[in-house]
C-alpha cells in the first residue's frame, strides 16, 4: 500500500513538473503562433477590410465543425475560415461580413473539384451570387454544380448563423435565394463560310417560305455527335432558322431541339449567343460569330447549320 | 575513430536497427525536412537521455516507463512549440510528425537500453552519436529521393525561409516523380538496407578471419 502510494506521488509529481515546463514554454510561444497565424490570412483579411488596420483571431463555438477560424477586424467586422467537404475534396473559404452584416467577401483559397463543373463555385458567377447579400439572405446553388455549391453554401450559412448569434440578428429563414444566372462569355470568332466548318455538314430537314422569309429546320451534328462514345445515344441539335429572302439576311436562330452537355453547351441557347446572327449577310463571305467559351463544339454546330442554308441557296 | 564509423553504419539506428523507420520513410522527401527533423530528434534525444540518466536513482523501477514517457512528451511538446513559433515553415512540412516523435522507438529504446543504466556525460554522448546516426540516415535517404524526383537539391533556411543554396544535377526532364512518393521511399529504403547488410556480412566474416 504504501509503495503504491509512492508509485503515484512519484509519478504525479513528474507531471506537475512536465505541465509547469510546458505552461513556461506554452506562454512563451503562444503569442508568437497567434501572431503568425493571423499572418497567413492577414492578406485576405486587408482585401475584404481595406479600412481596418487591427486584426485578431476569436474563440468560438460551432456546432456544424465547419468553421476553422474566426477573426476579426476592429471596427470593420468579422471574417470566417470555413472547410467544407467538396465533390471530391475539401473545399476551404473565407467569408467576411461587415458591421452592418452585409457579405463583404468571399474568397475560395482551395478547391479540386472538377476543373469547369465544381470549380465554378471559385469564379464571379458564384462569388457575385454572394458577395453584397445580407447575414439572413439565403445563398443559390449552381446548377451543374450542385455538391460543390451546396457544400460551400452549407458552410457559408454556418459562417451566417454564428455571425447572426454573435450579432443577435434573428434569422427567420423564410430568405429565397435569387437564381444564379450563367456567365456567357464569347471567345474565337468562327466565320460562317470557312474550310474549317466543312467536316460534319449540317442537314437541312425543312424549308418552308412564308412570304418573303424562308424557315429552314436544320439538323447539325453538336458535342455529343462528335464525341459519339461519349453519350448513349448521340442525336444532333435542330435549329430553326429564319432568312429575309429580300435582303438576303439571317432574320433569326433559334433552337428545336438541344442534345449536348446540360450547363455547358446550352449556353449557347442564350440572347448574347443566337442574337449574333441577326442581321447577318448571306452574301457576306467573311461574317462570323464569337463561339461561347466553354461551349465550343456547341457553337460551331450552329454555324455550320447556318452554313448549310447558305450553300443550299 | 573507425570504430565510430563502422558503429555509425552498422548500428545506425534507421538502416543497422531499423528503428524509427516510420518517420523516416514519411518525411524523407526532401533535405530540408529532413534537417528539420533530425535536430529535432536529435535535441529531443540527447535531452531525454540526460534527464533520464539524472533521475535514474531515484526512478522506481515499476512506474519507469510511464515517468520516462511524461520526458519524452513534455521535451516533444515544448520542441513543437518552439517549431511553431520561430520555425513555421518546418512546422508546415512536417506536420504530424513532430508531434509523432514521441512515440519515435529510437527515443525511448535508448531511454531504456542505455540512459536508465548509465551516467549523464555518457547518455548525452549516447543520444548525440544515435542522433547522428539518424540525421544521416535522413539525409542519405532525403538526397537520393530528393535528386531523383526533381534533380535539385535545396537549402532553405527554416527561420526566415531564405533560400541558402538550390542546385541543379539533373536535367529537368530526367526526373522521376515518384522517388517523392510513398513507393520511392520504400523502394531508397530497401536498396540501402540491403547495401549495410551486405557490409555488415563483409565486416562479420572478416572478424571471423581475424579471430581464427
Amino acid at each position: 500500500m504504501k509503495k503504491a502510494l509512492y508509485l503515484a506521488a512519484f509519478l504525479a509529481l513528474t507531471s506537475a513538473l512536465a505541465g509547469a515546463v510546458l505552461a513556461g514554454v506554452n506562454s512563451l510561444t503562444a503569442p508568437i503562433i497567434n501572431d503568425r497565424a493571423i499572418a497567413a490570412v492577414k492578406a485576405t483579411l486587408q482585401e475584404f477590410f481595406p479600412q481596418a488596420d487591427e486584426f485578431s483571431e476569436l474563440d468560438f463555438e460551432d456546432e456544424t465543425g465547419l468553421i476553422t477560424n474566426v477573426y476579426q477586424a476592429k471596427d470593420a467586422g468579422y471574417a470566417y475560415n470555413v472547410k467544407v467537404q467538396g465533390y471530391k475534396d475539401v473545399i476551404t473559404f473565407v467569408v467576411a461580413f461587415s458591421e452592418d452584416a452585409e457579405i463583404v467577401g468571399f474568397k475560395i483559397t482551395f478547391i479540386n473539384d472538377t476543373p469547369g463543373i465544381g470549380s465554378r463555385v471559385g469564379e464571379d458567377e458564384f462569388s457575385n451570387g454572394v458577395i453584397g447579400k445580407g447575414s439572413t439572405d439565403a445563398i443559390a446553388t449552381l446548377s451543374g454544380a450542385t455538391v460543390s455549391s451546396s457544400s460551400v453554401v452549407k458552410g457559408i450559412n454556418a459562417a451566417k448563423a454564428h455571425f447572426n448569434a454573435m450579432k443577435g440578428i434573428k434569422d427567420d429563414g423564410t430568405s429565397v435565394p435569387d437564381p444564379v444566372e450563367p456567365v456567357i462569355t464569347l471567345g474565337e470568332p468562327v466565320v460562317i463560310v470557312s474550310d474549317a466548318t466543312a467536316t460534319s455538314p449540317a442537314e437541312i430537314l425543312e424549308k418552308t417560305t412564308d412570304g418573303n422569309i424562308t424557315t429552314y429546320r436544320v439538323s447539325a451534328k453538336g458535342y455529343a455527335v462528335l464525341e459519339d462514345e461519349y453519350s448513349e445515344d448521340p442525336k444532333p441539335n435542330v435549329y430553326v432558322i429564319k432568312i429575309d429572302d429580300t435582303a438576303n439576311t439571317v432574320v433569326s436562330v433559334a433552337y428545336e431541339t438541344f442534345s449536348d452537355t446540360e450547363n455547358i453547351g446550352d449556353k449557347t441557347d442564350s440572347e448574347t449567343f443566337l442574337k449574333q446572327f441577326e442581321g447577318l449577310s448571306l452574301s457576306d463571305a467573311t461574317a462570323s460569330v464569337d463561339v461561347v467559351t466553354g461551349a465550343t463544339y456547341t457553337s460551331i454546330s450552329a454555324a455550320r447549320a447556318l452554313r448549310a442554308v447558305v450553300e443550299s441557296r | 575513430m573507425k570504430k565510430f564509423f563502422t558503429g555509425l553504419i552498422l548500428d545506425n539506428p534507421v538502416f543497422g536497427l531499423f528503428l524509427g523507420i516510420c518517420s523516416t520513410l514519411a518525411i524523407t522527401i526532401n533535405l530540408n525536412n529532413a534537417l528539420g527533423m533530425g535536430v529535432s530528434v536529435i535535441l529531443i534525444l540527447i535531452a531525454s537521455n540526460v534527464i533520464i540518466s539524472a533521475i535514474r536513482k531515484i526512478t522506481p523501477d515499476e512506474i519507469r516507463i510511464p515517468v520516462y514517457i511524461v520526458v519524452i512528451a513534455t521535451l516533444v511538446k515544448a520542441v513543437e512549440l518552439l517549431i511553431k513559433a520561430y520555425a513555421p515553415a518546418i512546422d508546415v512540412a512536417l506536420g504530424v510528425f513532430i508531434p509523432l516523435i514521441v512515440v519515435n522507438c529510437i527515443i525511448l529504446g535508448r531511454a531504456e537500453a542505455f540512459a536508465s543504466k548509465n551516467g549523464m556525460l555518457a547518455s548525452a554522448w549516447d543520444g548525440f552519436t544515435m542522433g547522428v546516426g539518424y540525421i544521416l540516415g535522413l539525409v542519405v535517404m532525403s538526397l537520393i529521393r530528393e535528386i531523383l524526383a526533381t534533380g535539385i537539391v535545396e537549402m532553405v533556411n527554416p527561420f526566415n525561409d531564405a533560400l541558402i543554396f538550390s542546385v541543379r544535377l539533373v536535367p529537368a526532364e530526367f526526373s522521376i516523380s515518384m522517388f517523392s512518393q510513398p513507393v520511392g521511399a520504400f523502394l531508397t529504403f530497401a536498396v540501402i538496407a540491403a547495401g549495410v547488410a551486405a557490409f555488415r556480412d563483409k565486416v562479420e566474416a572478416q572478424t571471423k578471419k581475424e579471430a581464427k
